[in-house]
């Protein structure tokens, strides 16, 4: 008994020396920090595949740290460039902390084929919650941008878009799954934000929308500030109201949304979108500071309403539903064997836009 | 006028230097007075004994005397006086009859500080080396008509006493019926511990105490008054609380004394600081070397670049810091307490700092094994906080070969085998043990 127990001891000390088999330490792995997928010119090799790697620090300092190793490869599918891409690094790659994926412009009708998106989805590294973005040339170029305020490569860019950092309405934030589902949901189309580089900054103030094969439009900043509000029910917004009388501007912090479809009128289908906003002004031509508002109010809500109209009836110009309203028309008017899809795309073209906005001034932002 | 048969009477004992034997004559009768000098009280002889044979006229005069005296038996000869000797009696032999007087100096031990679960504002004093002593603390603690004491004897060579006190009022039956049958089974030939009483009641290989030890008199007042069963073993200043589940262990008694908002965090924090110490290396084994996604971006490039420097895998690193601070911790406990302090600095101080610069050791290894040693020491019951500490280990060799999931494995299995064990009947994971309210 004692002699087996001592013979079972020495065994577990030697295995001491062997660790599992996925054993891997975190010093022996190169952290891939964000992916670039771009349109190679060899028809043969189609995927431009880039990856950001970070070159590890002890100590973390902004701008110091963020030294990384972009290693690039064309291959005829990303799992091919990826394999190769093993051999110029000298250590394991590790997708974990890959939170972006950036898709470049010429790529971007590619993507939307289910096959391609699959790779992501697939390993199990890559988080579903990675954010997606175009990157407007080309997505190498996104990648190889190296911002002064970085703590580590790839900071920015992750800072943009979880709103941890930076708070702006123009950017605006999808997510892999998300992406992935709005390519195959019918009703919901995918959109994604497009990243300009500039110099050693970042421009993150369009948005690019996409019906079900290829990039439809890029909305202008301005439309896609409105944009956020609907798809990303961003709740920061400010109104800019300009009179022959007075110029002034809210800053919004609340904004509910909510519409219906009223197909009672089988050939004037209508929308209202209700809208209420609460803010409070920030800067005014005119002192502000006696209670009603009302007339303020109402202005401002001319302005937003006028807005709203337009980017939703340049969406459905475009017939693209990124804000889902054929998935809402589908999920309250089912009809069995999928007749409410074919009777939603007849709709979607001749649906008119009400949107009924509320602005309530909470106060005036000052102090008397 | 014969000799008395010494050799009959105290068989064995004949040769002890410090045996006094006198004959004392009255008239032409003789009686012989027996003792062993370095148990008996020479002014108490004195005063009782010789008093009494001054006075006495004839020897039966004096044998009658005598039985006036408080703590006066009559033994048979053999062995039960042998044993009346080593107890601090002093025997008179009567040619008839053997007269035991209890003559046993008066304890010198004193309660002590109490220095194993230190409170900041509560009872300041523990146990006394003395089972006297104790009983009487407890008596005058707990001034109840409910409360029984009895004695026994444990160790087939030691004979060292033990009194099992308890509330028979509040007591649960089965306990003491179960604790005097394991207490009949022990066979152990020297008993000098409460842990080590602790233990052989139990199973020598449990991992998790099942009985509670403390020196502190008013947890095992307490204790007594939630109906628990208490033992007092004779030379050591602890008493045994039975029985005693898992919860009881990460109480300290300033949670009975503060108000419930300041205490409930704490306790909290005392739980929080069993599970980092337990699990805190294995994962961070896990973590770096299996699932690097657990950390945000910016630690895990932190601690990709601190561990740069070290050339051996994780495991290595986290089995040299453990190594150290357990060191550490036993040496200060062994050394004299002057040399311990400096044994402290040194290791502490010295060797975190320059295992890290020589890159032995990543510097955010250093912080793990400090809380892992600090979050030990704030387990208040020395025998859990013992169990915390070895219990680290299987997992973290766990962690080096399956990861985290080795890890939760590891942890599921912990919490089987505390719920598979028993404390006298009352499950080990058992949240409230039906403890009366007014006993807080």
């Amino acid at each position: 008994m004692k002699r087996t127990i001592l013979w079972m001891s020495v065994g577990m000390l030697l295995l001491a020396g062997l660790p599992g088999c996925g054993f891997k330490d975190i010093d022996r792995r190169f952290f891939v920090m964000a992916i670039g997928i771009d349109k190679s010119e060899k028809p043969d090799k189609p995927y431009h595949v880039s990856l950001k790697m970070a070159i590890p620090f002890s100590k973390i300092e902004p701008g110091k740290t963020n030294t990384y190793q972009l290693v690039s490869d064309d291959a005829s599918s990303i799992t091919e460039a990826i394999r190769h891409m093993k051999s110029k690094v000298d250590k394991e790659l590790d997708f974990s902390q890959a939170k972006i994926v950036v898709i470049g412009k010429q790529m971007s009708a590619e993507i939307l084929q289910k096959d391609t998106l699959d790779w992501f989805m697939r390993r199990r590294d890559i988080q579903g919650a990675a954010y997606m973005a175009l990157g407007d040339p080309s997505a190498e170029e996104v990648l190889n941008v190296k911002t002064d305020s970085e703590r580590f490569p790839g900071d920015s860019l992750f800072l943009s878009f979880d709103h941890d950092g930076t708070e702006s309405s123009y950017i605006v934030t999808e997510y892999l799954f998300d992406f992935h589902r709005r390519v195959t949901e019918k009703g919901l189309d995918p959109y994604l934000p497009i990243i300009r580089p500039t110099g050693n900054a970042y421009l993150i103030d369009q948005v690019a929308v996409f019906d079900k094969t290829k990039l439809k439009a890029v909305l202008s900043p301005e439309e896609t500030r409105i944009f956020n509000k609907l798809v990303a029910k961003y709740q920061k917004f400010d109104i800019e109201t300009k009179t022959d009388q007075i110029q002034f501007a809210l800053n919004v912090d609340k904004i509910k949304t909510n519409y219906n479809i009223d197909t009672s009128e089988d050939l004037a289908p209508v929308l209202h979108l209700n809208v209420r906003m609460i803010g409070q002004a920030e800067e005014s031509s005119k002192s502000f500071y006696e209670k009603p508002w009302s007339y303020y109010e109402r202005l401002a809500e001319q302005g937003v309403a006028a807005r709203y109209t337009h980017l939703l009836q340049k969406l459905q110009a475009l017939n693209v539903d990124p804000i889902g309203f054929g998935l809402h028309y589908c999920a309250t008017h089912h009809n069995g064997q999928q007749a409410e899809w074919t009777a939603w795309e007849t709709i979607y073209p001749k649906l008119a836009f009400k949107p009924n906005v509320r602005v309530e001034i909470k106060s005036s932002g000052g102090v008397k | 006028m014969k000799p008395f048969d010494l050799h009959a009477a105290i068989p064995g004992l004949m040769h002890s230097g410090d045996l006094v034997s006198r004959g004392l004559n009255i008239d032409e009768e003789s009686v012989q007075l027996v003792y062993l000098s370095s148990l008996c009280d020479k002014q108490y002889l004195q005063s009782s004994i010789m008093q009494a044979f001054g006075d006495s006229s004839d020897r039966a005069d004096f044998k009658n005397r005598l039985s006036l005296i408080p703590g006066y038996e009559q033994v048979q000869s053999g062995d039960a006086a042998v044993q009346k000797l080593l107890r601090g009696y002093a025997l008179v032999l009567f040619p008839d009859a053997i007269c035991a007087i209890e003559s046993a100096k008066a304890s010198t031990s004193k309660p002590l500080d109490a220095t194993m679960e230190s409170i900041l504002q509560g009872p300041q004093y523990a146990f006394s080396e003395d089972i006297a002593t104790n009983v009487q603390i407890i008596r005058t603690r707990y001034p109840s008509k409910e409360l029984r004491v009895e004695y026994s004897v444990i160790g087939t060579v030691s004979q060292t006493s033990l009194a099992i006190l308890y509330d028979a009022s509040k007591v649960d039956p089965d306990v003491l019926l179960e604790l005097d049958e394991r207490l009949s089974k022990i066979d152990a030939e020297v008993v000098q511990a409460s842990n080590q009483v602790q233990m052989l009641l139990t199973d020598r290989y449990h991992l998790l105490p099942t009985g509670l030890v403390t020196d502190r008199p008013d947890r095992t007042v307490l204790n007594l008054s939630q109906g628990k069963v208490i033992l007092l073993l004779n030379g050591t200043p602890f008493s045994i609380n039975l029985p005693a589940v898992f919860f009881d262990f990460l109480d300290s008694m300033e949670d009975v004394y503060q108000y419930p908002w300041l205490m409930r965090p704490l306790q909290a924090l005392r739980y929080i600081g069993a599970c980092i110490t337990m699990t805190l290396p294995a994962l961070y084994v896990a973590f770096v070397s299996y699932n690097p996604e657990f950390f945000r971006a910016q630690l895990a490039i932190e601690i990709a670049g601190s561990r740069a420097a070290v050339p051996y895998a994780s495991y290595y690193e986290v089995f040299l810091m453990l190594f150290l601070t357990e060191a550490l911790t036993e040496a200060s406990i062994r050394l004299p307490k002057h040399i311990g302090s400096t044994a402290t600095t040194v290791g502490g101080l010295i060797l975190g700092e320059a295992a890290q610069q020589a890159g032995l050791v990543s510097s955010i290894m250093i912080i793990i094994a400090s809380s892992v040693a600090i979050s030990n020491f704030v387990i208040p019951i020395n025998t859990m906080s013992y169990a915390v500490r070895v219990a680290k280990f299987p997992l973290i060799i766990l962690a080096m070969y399956f990861g985290l999931v080795g890890i939760v494995t590891g942890i599921f299995c912990f919490v089987l085998y505390a719920a598979s064990l028993r404390s006298f009947g009352k499950p080990y994971l058992k949240l409230f043990s039906g403890e009366a309210k007014r006993s807080r």
